[in-house]
């Protein structure tokens, strides 16, 4: 991680058009570089083409939907340790429970707190670095 | 029995009560007595002295009466004196016993005075002293015994194959009841999944848009002036409107579902043209078919069908534009009408994307949505498909649907055309004119309004029904009625104002009124004038005493009334 020199890529997975927008914006307005896909299988193209330093993923999409992305990432040793954040709107317990399971490093539940999901990936990127 | 020998008995027992009663009887029969309270002092006492006979209660401290026995049988000496143990009643085992350690006789306790003394003298006249006799009679009594004992258990026997097969029929009947509570409980469970389930996505429902919402006014809020120009304001802007009427949407739908699962969502059928309605529905979404180029096609022959025009508007939209949503660019929508002599059948065809069998399958579920819209922009809330069955279920008809994928779907809805059905949902026809006095009922509740009808009308009155505050005023100018009911939650005119023009206007001022309501505010209706007052839910009693205190019912013998209200 070269902090001091450029920032972070941060890749957002979101179907929903306007959610989508709007975790870029706050990410951007925090200084972070996006790069935003619609779904789990554009999201993987785009982590071949150019490693992301961090993925903030939803979870109900369709195609591939989040928990079996998150897994998939878990099991390539090239992301196994990648930081991986859920940003959903699926807040049950047994849900969240779930997708700590699955492999996310943290589980956010929308509406976005934007202190919230900066403190939470800021951490996930000091601690996988 | 001679004077010169005075038979000498030794009683053992341990009971002084028992002891001392024995001895009296003995004693009056010319015996003499000796008492042992134990064992241990009776083997003492026949040790040192002659006894012509030993009388013995079994259950002692120390040695009981058996071991006596045994030990008294067991020496040469004292084996002819003979040995009686005194057993409980019917005590099988006892007998069994006593006769074991050689007991010459036994008395069953408790003992009448006669049989003691009869026992004693018969053993002591026995003339083989060995107890052969005594032995032998012993020996009978415990055939008899052992008889009567056999009969007994075959008796049990046979009551307890009885309380088997009863027992299994209850067992079956225990399996039954468990199977049908299995049944229930894992209906409740499914159930209580599927509330948990409904929960769930609705959470993630109404959060979706709300992200957008929330974090958008945020982002325009909170950052410097300056951060956004004003395409990008106008772009948030519209994100948030559109996620706002996304919002409404759902919580309509939402309403609807939940009063159809009440049971509240009442139909207003009536009579409609269908091809008529068809077309207006397509007018509406037209413009959705035009953006994507695609053709739409009313097929539909005219006909009339008895259903709420309403709630068959929202039927067809729904089925209408969920196909031009699923039906790419250039493609075509159709839309037919076949009539039976018993349904009609309107079909919705697209060249859609189609559906899998898998994707079928869940179709009609609530918050489901298909992963194959051709534009995200039109995602829908999921409950649309949902509420229409229900609807169409509603009015006594069914949804079906088949599909190929890359090819299309055809969305049938069957409507009956038997009015019966539809018919017993509308008001209770009014009654023709007749020379019975006239109650007008108004009352938007149809269920309210067929009780309040049958109950009034057992009084011997005629009933017309209306259904708004507008017709109440109408109808009673024109009709006269001998009496007016009113529910004051009504559509158009509320029924307070009904109720104040109702008294205001001279025609109708002397014809007396009854608030029938839910609302609980009797002192507004006095205000108003209102002449009687009855809280719902209404009962016979509640309504025709109301009436009865006006004037005495025309046919009173026909009900009975309970306690007059006071």
């Amino acid at each position: 991680m070269t902090e001091s020199e450029a920032p972070a890529t941060i890749l957002v997975v979101e179907d929903n058009p306007a959610n989508l927008l709007l975790a870029e914006e706050i990410l951007k307005l925090a200084g972070y570089r996006t790069i935003g896909a619609s779904s789990a299988e554009q999201a993987q193209g785009s982590i071949e083409k150019q490693m992301p330093d961090l993925i903030l993923l939803d979870i109900r999409m369709p195609g591939m939907d989040g928990l079996k992305f998150v897994r998939m990432l878990r099991s390539s040793p090239i992301t196994a340790r990648l930081p991986i954040i859920a940003l959903t709107a699926q807040a049950m317990a047994d849900e969240q429970a779930a997708g700590i399971a699955a492999g996310f490093d943290a589980y956010l539940v929308k509406p976005i707190q934007q202190a919230l999901l900066l403190e939470a990936v800021g951490r996930a990127l000091t601690h996988c670095a | 029995m001679t004077d010169s020998a005075q038979r000498h008995i030794l009683l053992v027992e341990d009971s002084r009560t028992q002891a001392a009663r024995a001895q009296l009887v003995l004693r009056d029969a010319g015996y003499r007595v000796t008492i042992a309270r134990d064992g241990e002092a009776a083997w003492q006492c026949i040790s040192a002295e002659w006894f012509d006979i030993i009388v013995s209660d079994i259950n002692m401290p120390g040695i009981d009466g058996y071991e006596l026995c045994r030990r008294s049988k067991a020496e040469q000496r004292l084996r002819a004196i003979p040995f009686v143990l005194l057993t409980a009643q019917e005590d099988l085992e006892a007998l069994v016993r006593g006769f074991e350690a050689g007991a010459d006789d036994f008395i069953t306790k408790p003992w009448m005075p006669s049989a003691l003394q009869g026992r004693i003298a018969a053993v002591l006249q026995d003339p083989d002293r060995t107890g052969r006799g005594a032995k032998g009679a012993s020996v009978e009594r415990m055939t008899r015994l052992l008889l009567g004992r056999t009969v007994e258990l075959e008796h049990a026997y046979r009551e307890l194959g009885m309380h088997e097969a009863q027992l299994l029929t209850a067992n079956e009947a225990l399996a039954g009841e468990r199977s049908a509570l299995e049944v229930a409980n894992k209906q409740l469970g499914a159930a209580s999944l599927a509330k948990s389930e409904f929960l769930a996505n609705m959470s993630h429902e109404l959060r979706t848009p709300l992200n957008a919402i929330l974090g958008f006014s945020d982002l325009l809020l909170n950052r410097p002036d300056g951060t956004y120009d004003r395409d990008s304001q106008v772009k948030f802007l519209t994100y948030v409107h559109g996620a706002g009427e996304h919002l409404l949407a759902l919580i309509n739908d939402i309403l609807d579902l939940a009063k159809v699962e009440a049971g509240q969502m009442v139909l207003r059928p009536g009579p409609v043209d269908l091809a008529d309605l068809i077309g207006e529905i397509m007018a509406t979404v037209a413009p959705l078919a035009g953006d994507k180029g695609i053709d739409l096609v009313n097929r539909a022959t005219a006909g009339e069908l008895t259903a709420d025009p309403g709630k068959l508007k929202q039927i067809v939209y729904n089925l209408l534009s969920n196909a031009i949503k699923f039906t790419p660019g250039g493609g075509r929508v159709e839309v037919r009408a076949d009539w039976s002599a018993l349904e009609v059948a309107i079909s919705f065809s697209d060249t859609g994307v189609g559906m899998s069998a898998d994707e079928l399958g869940h179709l009609f579920q609530e918050f489901w949505q298909s992963e194959r819209p051709t534009d995200e922009a039109s995602r829908g809330t999921g409950l649309g498909l949902a509420l229409t069955k229900k609807l169409v279920e509603l009015h006594g008809g069914r949804v079906t649907v088949t599909s190929e994928l890359g090819v299309g779907s055809t969305f049938t809805v069957r409507l009956p055309l038997r009015k019966s059905a539809l018919e017993l949902l509308k008001h209770p026809s009014d009654d023709a004119v007749g020379d019975k006095p006239l109650v007008l009922v108004a009352e938007d509740d149809k269920a309210t309004a067929t009780l309040l009808a049958r109950w009034i009308r057992s009084a011997g009155y005629r009933v017309n029904l209306v259904r708004s505050g507008a017709e109440v005023l109408e109808s009673a100018r024109s009709l006269r009625p001998r009496f007016v009911t009113l529910d004051v939650l009504m559509p158009n005119t509320d029924g307070w104002s009904a109720l104040t023009a109702l008294k205001q206007d001279p025609e109708t001022a002397g014809i007396p009124v009854i608030v029938v309501t839910i609302v609980d505010a009797p002192d507004i209706a006095a205000a108003k004038g209102a002449d009687a007052y009855i809280l719902k839910p209404v009962t016979r009693e509640s309504i025709l005493g109301a009436l009865a205190r006006f004037e005495p019912p025309p046919n009173a013998g026909d009900y009975q009334l309970g306690t007059p209200p006071s």
